[in-house]
C-alpha cells in the first residue's frame, strides 16, 4: 500500500484551522481556466499540503493530450435558470430609479448636447440653417432650440427628388424580390412612399415645419430616454446573469440614445430640406419608431452574446 | 374627417391595449421561465414508468425520410415487449408502402397501416391508426423527425400522473444553417419550447400539444372524441378538448427530436397560413367552452384565450399602424402629444415590441446559443414577413366563413432532407 | 446634393452597422461545420460513473509522464495529471488536485480535499469532513460524517453515506445504499436504498380492509355510498378508467381504489387503504398508515406516506415527499419516489429502486418532528 505522505513544498506543515466554510468548500472547478501544472495554493488559513509524491525527473516530457479542456461528461443541453431573485429585482429597480433621476437632472444639458450635435451634422452636410427657434418640449417642460430649415412644398420640389422616390421604390421592390424575408418590410416602405406621394400631390397643405418636427421629436425622445432605464433594468439587469455587466449595458444604451437621436433627426431634416414631405412618413417610421427598437435590439443581442459566453464558460460543474 | 380621426384614435388605443396585454403575458412567462430554479419535469422517473405504447407515424410520400425514423424507433431504448410502431402509409404514390413492408418483415414490432381511400390528411390517418392501436399511450412523430434513443421513455414518463392526458416534447431544428430563415426559425422554436411551453407547464397553465414529438393517453383521446379529421390543426384541437375535459398536458423539455424547418420563405408562408387557419378555427369552436369550463382556473382560461387568439395580434398591429398613418397625415400627429397618451404609446413601443425579442434572448442564454443571439436584429424582418402572412391567412379564413365555405385542404410541408437509408448523421448548429 | 448623398451613405452605413454583427453571425453559422447531435444518448441512472470509467480507460492508455515510477504512474492529460497507484491511504488534511486512479483499496483521512475525480478498484473509505469532486468505486464505499461530494458517486458495492454528508448529484450503487441521519443526496438509486434503523419485519402489516369505500372503473356515482368526507355527486367520470373528484377528499374509512382517480383538492386517506390504480391530488396527499399502493401516487403539492405504507410503483410530488418510519417501496420492478423539492425519509425506510428530489433527498434524524421543518403539507 502506498502511503501518500507529503513532501512539503515551501511552508512547513500546518493543520487546517477551524471549520471555515470558505476554506473547506471546494472551489468551483473550471477546467482550462487555470493551469494545473503548478498546484494552486488554497485561500484562507489553510496552508495547502499538496499530495506530492517525489518522483524522478528524467528525459523529455510526455506529449500533452490533444485538448486541455475536458469535454463535459454529460452534455446537458441547457441551463436551468438565471438568478432572478428578489434582490436582483430590487437592484434593477434601484438602478432604473437612479438612471431616471440622473437623467432628469441632466436633461437640460442633454438637450443642449442634442441640439449642438444635430446642428453639427446639418452644417457638416451643408444643410442651411436659417436660424434657431425656441421651442418648449412640453412633455418634460424644458426649453430647447430647433433649427429653422427651409422645407420646400411639393410643387416646389424639383424633378430630382421625385426621380429619387421612384428609384427608391424600384430598389425596394428589387430587394424584396431578391430576399424573400425582406419582402414585407420593403413592401410596407413602398406603401408608405406611395401614400406620401399621393397625399403630397393631393393635399398641398400637408407640411410640417422643422421647428414643429424638432419639438415633437424631442418630446418623444426625452420621454423615451426616461423610459429606457426601466426597459434596461428589465432586460439587462433582471434577466441576465451578471448585475455589473447589466448595469454597464444600461449605461451604454443610455449614452448611445442621445447622439443617435441627434443623428436621425438631422438626417430626417436634411431629407426634408431636399425632398420636402415625400420621404417624411417612411423616414418617420424607419428612423423614428423603428430606430429606437433597432438600437435597443442591437445592444440587447450583444449583451446576450456576452452573457451567454460568461454563463456557459463558468459552467464548471453540472448536477445532472 | 373628424369622424375619421376619432376612429383612428380609437383604433390606435385598442391596438395599444391589446398588444400591451400580450406583452405583459410575454414578460410574465419569460420572467417565470428565467427564474425557475427547477423546471417541472419527470426526468427522475424516466425508465420507471413504461406503459405499453403505440408509436404512430403518418406518412404520405415519405420515401426520402421513412427509413430514418423507423430505424431510430426500432433502436429506441424502450422495452420491446411494451412497444408497437404503427407507420401509416396514407395513399402514398411513391415507395413509402414498400419501405414500410420491408421494415415490418424485419421487425415484428412494426405493424404498417396502408390507407388507399377515405379522407386525406394527418388527422384522418391518425384516427384510423388509433382504432387499432393497442397502447395505453399513443406517441406521435411526423415522418421527417428523428427521435433520440431515450425519447420514448422520456415522453412516457409524465403519464405517471393520472391527470396527464397528453405530453409534448421539444422540437429542435437540425437544418439551421440552410438559410437565414431556418436559423431564425430555430431561435423561434427554441423560445416557443424552452421558454413558453416550459413556463406555461410550470405555472400550471395549458401547455400546447403539438401533434408531433408528443403523446396522448388513449383512454383520454377516446373520451374526448378522438381526432378531428376536419381540422387543419388537430393538435390545437386536441389540446382544447383535453383541457376542457379536465386533462393536463405535460411538457418534457429534454425529450428532444430533430425536425426540418422550412428554409425558404414560400414554404414557411404556407406552413404559417395552415397554422393560422387551424388555430383560428379552434378559437371559434372553443372560446365559449373555455370561458364556461368548470375544470379550468381563471389563469388557465385567460392564457388559453390568449393562446388561441394570438394570431389576431397581427391584424390588430397592422390596424394600429394604418390608424397611426391616418393620424399622421390628417392630424399631423398632434394627437400623440398629450403626455399620458404619449407615455403609454412609447411604453408600448419600447416594452411591447421588445417582449418577443427578450423571450428569444433569454432562451438563447439558457440554451447557450451565443451566435444565434446576435441574429436578433434579423428577426425584425421575420416579424414583418410573418405579420403579413398571418393577416393574409386570417383574411382568407374570414372570407371563407362569410361565404359559408367549409373546404380546408391539408397542405403537406415540403421535405428537403435526403434519406440516410436507415440511420442518421444529422447536424445541428448548437452555437 | 452631393453632400446630401454623402449623408445618405453615412446613414445607410450607420443603419447597416446595427445589423453588421447579425450579418457576421449568420455568415459564421452558415460556414460552420454542423455538430453531431447525440442521438445515441441513453438516460441511465449510473451514466456518470459509466462515462467516467470509459473515459478513464482511454486516458490510462496515454503515454506516461517521464517522472513516473513503477509504484506511481503519472499521466499528463493536457493541463491535468492522472496518478495511478495501488492500494493507498491519504493522511488527514491533505489536498489533491489530480485525478486519482487507485487499483486497490483507498482510505482517506478526515478533512481531505480532492478537487478531481477518484476511481477506486477496491473498497473505499472517506474520512469525515472530506471534500470530493466525484468518485467511482468498484467495491464498497463508506463516506464519513460531514463529507461533501460536489458531483456524483457511483459504486458497485454497498454505499454508506455518513451523518450530515452531502452528495450534490446522483448516487448510484449496484448493491445497496444506506443513508445515515442528516445525509443528503440529489438522488439515490440502488437495488435497495434505505435509511438507518431498518427492521426486517414491517411495523404495520397490510390487510385488505373489511370496510372500505370502493371506487371501481365503471359505476354510476349515485350508487356509491355517501361517507364522511366523500360526496358522490362530486365524482365525475372523464374517461373509461378515470374519475375526477371535485373537492377535498378526507376519508375516515379506508379507500379501495380500482380505477384512476384525480382529486381536485387535498386527499387524506385513512389507515389501511388499498390503491390498485393511480391516484392524483391537485392539492396535497396523505396516505394513511399501513396502506398499500399498487398504482402511482402523484400530487401537485406534497405527498406524505404514513408509517408502514407499502408502495409498489411510483410516488411523484411537485413539492415534497415525506416517507415516515417503516415505509417500504417494493415492486416487481424497481420503484421510485421523486419530489420536485425535498424528499424526507425517516428511519427504517427501505425502497428497492430510487429516491430523488429536485433539491435534496434528506434522511431525517430519529426523533425529529417533521412538523418542525415547516413542510407546509397543510393536509395532515
Amino acid at each position: 500500500m502506498i502511503n501518500l505522505e507529503t513532501e512539503p513544498r515551501g511552508a512547513p506543515e500546518r493543520p487546517i484551522r477551524g471549520r471555515s466554510k470558505k476554506v473547506l468548500e471546494p472551489q468551483p472547478v473550471h477546467p482550462g481556466t487555470r493551469s494545473l501544472l503548478a498546484p494552486r495554493r488554497a485561500r484562507g488559513n489553510h496552508e495547502a499540503m499538496r499530495v506530492c509524491v517525489r518522483i524522478r525527473m528524467s528525459g523529455k516530457r510526455a506529449a500533452p493530450a490533444a485538448q486541455a479542456r475536458r469535454a463535459f461528461i454529460f452534455q446537458h443541453r441547457s441551463f436551468r435558470s438565471l438568478p432572478v431573485t428578489r434582490q436582483r429585482m430590487a437592484a434593477a429597480g434601484l438602478l432604473a430609479c437612479l438612471f431616471t433621476l440622473t437623467l432628469m437632472r441632466l436633461a437640460p444639458k442633454v438637450i443642449v448636447f442634442h441640439e449642438n450635435l444635430c446642428g453639427w451634422f446639418l452644417d457638416a452636410f451643408q444643410i442651411p440653417i436659417a436660424g434657431w427657434t425656441s421651442v418648449q418640449v412640453s412633455g418634460v417642460g424644458l426649453p430647447a432650440k430647433a433649427p429653422e430649415i427651409p422645407i420646400p412644398p411639393f410643387h416646389a420640389v424639383s424633378g430630382g427628388p421625385r426621380l429619387f422616390l421612384i428609384l427608391a421604390v424600384v430598389a425596394l421592390m428589387l430587394l424584396a424580390r431578391r430576399f424573400g424575408l425582406t419582402r414585407n418590410f420593403a413592401g410596407f416602405l413602398v406603401i408608405l412612399l406611395c401614400a406620401s406621394a399621393f397625399v403630397c400631390a393631393a393635399d398641398p397643405g400637408f407640411m410640417i415645419s422643422s421647428a414643429a418636427l424638432t419639438r415633437v421629436w424631442l418630446q418623444i425622445e426625452t420621454l423615451t430616454w426616461l423610459l429606457l432605464p426601466w426597459l434596461g433594468a428589465l432586460i439587462f439587469v433582471m434577466l441576465q446573469p451578471d448585475l455589473r455587466w447589466g448595469a454597464l449595458w444600461m449605461l451604454a444604451v443610455q449614452i448611445y440614445a442621445a447622439p443617435f437621436s441627434a443623428f436621425r433627426l438631422a438626417f430626417i431634416l436634411a431629407a426634408m430640406h431636399h425632398t420636402g414631405m415625400l420621404f417624411f412618413p417612411a423616414l418617420w417610421f424607419a428612423l423614428g419608431l423603428l430606430g429606437t427598437l433597432i438600437y435597443v435590439l442591437f445592444f440587447y443581442s450583444v449583451s446576450v452574446y456576452v452573457s451567454t459566453g460568461r454563463l456557459w464558460g463558468a459552467r464548471g460543474e453540472w448536477r445532472q | 374627417m373628424a369622424a375619421v380621426i376619432v376612429i383612428a384614435k380609437l383604433v390606435v388605443a385598442a391596438s395599444v391595449a391589446v398588444l400591451l396585454a400580450y406583452a405583459v403575458r410575454h414578460y410574465v412567462l419569460v420572467i417565470a421561465r428565467a427564474s425557475l430554479r427547477r423546471p417541472r419535469d419527470t426526468m427522475d422517473l424516466v425508465g420507471f414508468h413504461m406503459p405499453f405504447i403505440s408509436v404512430l407515424v403518418p406518412m404520405h410520400n415519405e420515401e426520402l425520410v421513412a427509413p430514418d425514423i423507423l430505424q431510430a424507433l426500432v433502436e429506441a431504448d424502450y422495452d420491446p415487449e411494451r412497444l408497437e410502431i404503427l407507420p401509416i402509409n396514407d395513399r402514398s404514390t411513391d415507395r413509402t408502402g414498400a419501405i414500410l413492408q420491408e421494415f415490418a418483415a424485419r421487425y415484428p414490432c412494426i405493424r404498417p397501416i396502408h390507407r388507399h381511400e377515405g379522407r386525406g390528411g394527418k388527422p384522418a390517418a391518425l384516427a384510423e391508426a388509433t382504432a387499432v392501436a393497442r397502447g395505453e399511450v399513443l406517441l406521435l412523430f411526423d415522418a421527417d423527425y428523428v427521435p433520440g434513443k431515450s425519447a420514448l421513455k422520456m415522453l412516457a414518463a409524465p403519464f405517471v400522473d393520472a391527470q396527464v392526458g397528453a405530453v409534448m416534447g421539444r422540437v429542435v431544428p437540425h437544418n439551421t444553417g440552410d438559410s437565414v430563415l431556418a436559423t431564425l426559425l430555430s431561435l423561434e422554436r427554441a423560445a416557443g419550447y424552452q421558454g413558453e411551453q416550459q413556463s406555461r407547464f410550470n405555472l400550471g397553465l395549458i401547455a400546447q400539444f403539438g401533434g408531433t414529438v408528443g403523446g396522448v393517453r388513449a383512454s383520454a383521446l377516446r373520451a374526448v372524441g378522438g381526432w378531428d379529421a376536419a381540422s387543419l390543426t388537430e393538435d390545437t384541437d386536441l389540446t382544447c378538448k383535453l383541457a376542457l375535459a379536465g386533462w393536463r398536458i405535460a411538457y418534457v423539455n429534454r425529450a428532444e427530436c430533430y425536425e426540418e424547418v422550412p428554409p425558404s420563405w414560400s414554404v414557411r408562408r404556407r406552413q404559417l397560413m395552415r397554422w393560422v387557419t387551424g388555430h383560428t378555427g379552434c378559437l371559434h369552436r372553443y372560446w365559449r367552452r373555455v370561458m364556461r369550463s368548470e375544470f379550468l382556473t381563471f389563469g388557465q382560461k385567460a392564457d388559453a384565450l390568449f393562446m388561441l387568439a394570438c394570431y389576431h395580434t397581427a391584424p390588430v398591429m397592422v390596424a394600429g399602424w394604418v390608424a397611426s398613418l391616418v393620424l399622421l397625415f390628417t392630424a399631423r400627429g398632434e394627437s400623440y402629444l398629450a403626455l399620458p397618451l404619449l407615455t403609454a404609446f412609447l411604453g408600448y413601443e419600447l416594452f411591447a415590441n421588445q417582449a418577443t425579442f427578450v423571450e428569444l434572448g433569454v432562451t438563447a442564454m439558457l440554451d447557450g446559443g451565443r451566435n444565434r443571439a446576435l441574429l436578433l436584429p434579423f428577426h425584425l424582418l421575420n416579424f414583418f414577413a410573418s405579420t403579413v402572412a398571418i393577416c393574409e391567412a386570417l383574411l382568407r379564413y374570414y372570407v371563407r366563413v362569410i361565404r359559408f365555405e367549409d373546404d380546408e385542404r391539408w397542405d403537406k410541408t415540403r421535405r428537403y432532407r435526403q434519406s440516410n437509408g436507415g440511420f442518421h448523421s444529422l447536424g445541428s448548429r448548437t452555437s | 446634393m452631393i453632400a446630401f448623398l454623402a449623408f445618405c451613405t453615412l446613414a445607410a452605413a450607420v443603419w447597416y452597422l446595427h445589423f453588421a454583427l447579425a450579418h457576421r453571425a449568420w455568415r459564421r453559422l452558415a460556414a460552420h461545420t454542423a455538430n453531431e447531435i447525440d442521438l445515441q444518448y441513453l438516460r441511465i441512472e449510473d451514466y456518470f460513473g459509466r462515462s467516467f470509467r470509459a473515459k478513464l480507460g482511454e486516458w490510462l492508455r496515454l503515454p506516461e509522464a517521464p517522472d513516473s515510477t513503477p509504484q506511481l504512474r503519472a499521466i499528463d492529460k493536457g493541463s491535468e495529471r492522472i496518478l495511478a497507484l495501488g492500494s493507498s491511504a491519504c493522511p488527514p488534511q491533505r489536498l489533491s488536485e489530480h485525478i486519482l486512479v487507485v487499483q486497490g483499496d483507498f482510505r482517506a483521512g478526515s478533512g481531505c480535499y480532492f478537487t478531481r475525480e477518484i476511481y477506486v478498484a477496491g473498497n473505499c473509505e472517506i474520512g469525515s469532513d472530506a471534500r470530493l469532486q466525484a468518485i467511482a468505486v468498484d467495491g464498497s464505499l463508506r463516506l464519513g460524517s460531514g463529507v461533501v461530494v460536489r458531483r456524483w458517486v457511483d459504486a458497485s458495492g454497498a454505499v454508506h453515506v455518513g451523518r450530515d454528508s452531502r452528495i450534490d448529484s446522483r448516487l448510484t450503487s449496484r448493491t445497496s445504499i444506506t443513508l445515515a441521519p442528516g445525509a443528503r443526496v440529489l438522488s439515490a438509486y440502488a437495488p435497495e436504498v434505505s435509511t438507518e434503523g431498518r427492521t426486517e419485519d414491517p411495523i404495520i402489516g397490510f390487510s385488505r380492509p373489511a370496510v372500505a369505500l370502493e371506487i371501481p372503473p365503471q359505476i354510476q356515482p349515485r350508487k356509491l355510498p355517501s361517507v364522511e368526507g366523500f360526496h358522490p355527486r362530486l365524482l365525475r367520470q372523464i374517461s373509461a378508467d378515470t374519475w375526477v373528484y371535485r373537492g377535498d377528499l378526507r376519508l375516515s374509512i379506508p379507500l379501495h381504489l380500482r380505477a384512476k382517480l384525480i382529486v381536485h383538492g387535498d386527499c387524506v386517506l385513512a389507515r389501511g387503504s388499498y390503491l390498485e390504480d393511480d391516484l392524483k391530488a391537485i392539492g396535497s396527499m396523505v396516505v394513511g398508515a399501513g396502506s398499500r399502493c399498487q398504482g402511482a401516487v402523484a400530487s401537485d403539492q406534497d405527498v406524505v406516506l404514513e408509517e408502514g405504507v407499502l408502495f409498489e410503483y411510483l410516488i411523484y410530488a411537485n413539492r415534497q415527499i415525506i416517507l415516515r418510519q417503516g415505509v417500504r417501496g417494493y415492486g416487481e420492478r424497481p420503484v421510485a419516489a421523486s419530489a420536485g423539492q425535498y424528499l424526507w425519509a425517516e428511519p427504517n425506510v427501505v425502497v428497492r429502486g430510487k429516491l430523488a428530489a429536485g433539491l435534496h433527498v434528506i434522511a431525517v434524524p430519529q426523533g425529529l418532528r417533521l412538523e418542525d421543518l415547516g413542510t407546509g403539507t397543510g393536509a395532515g
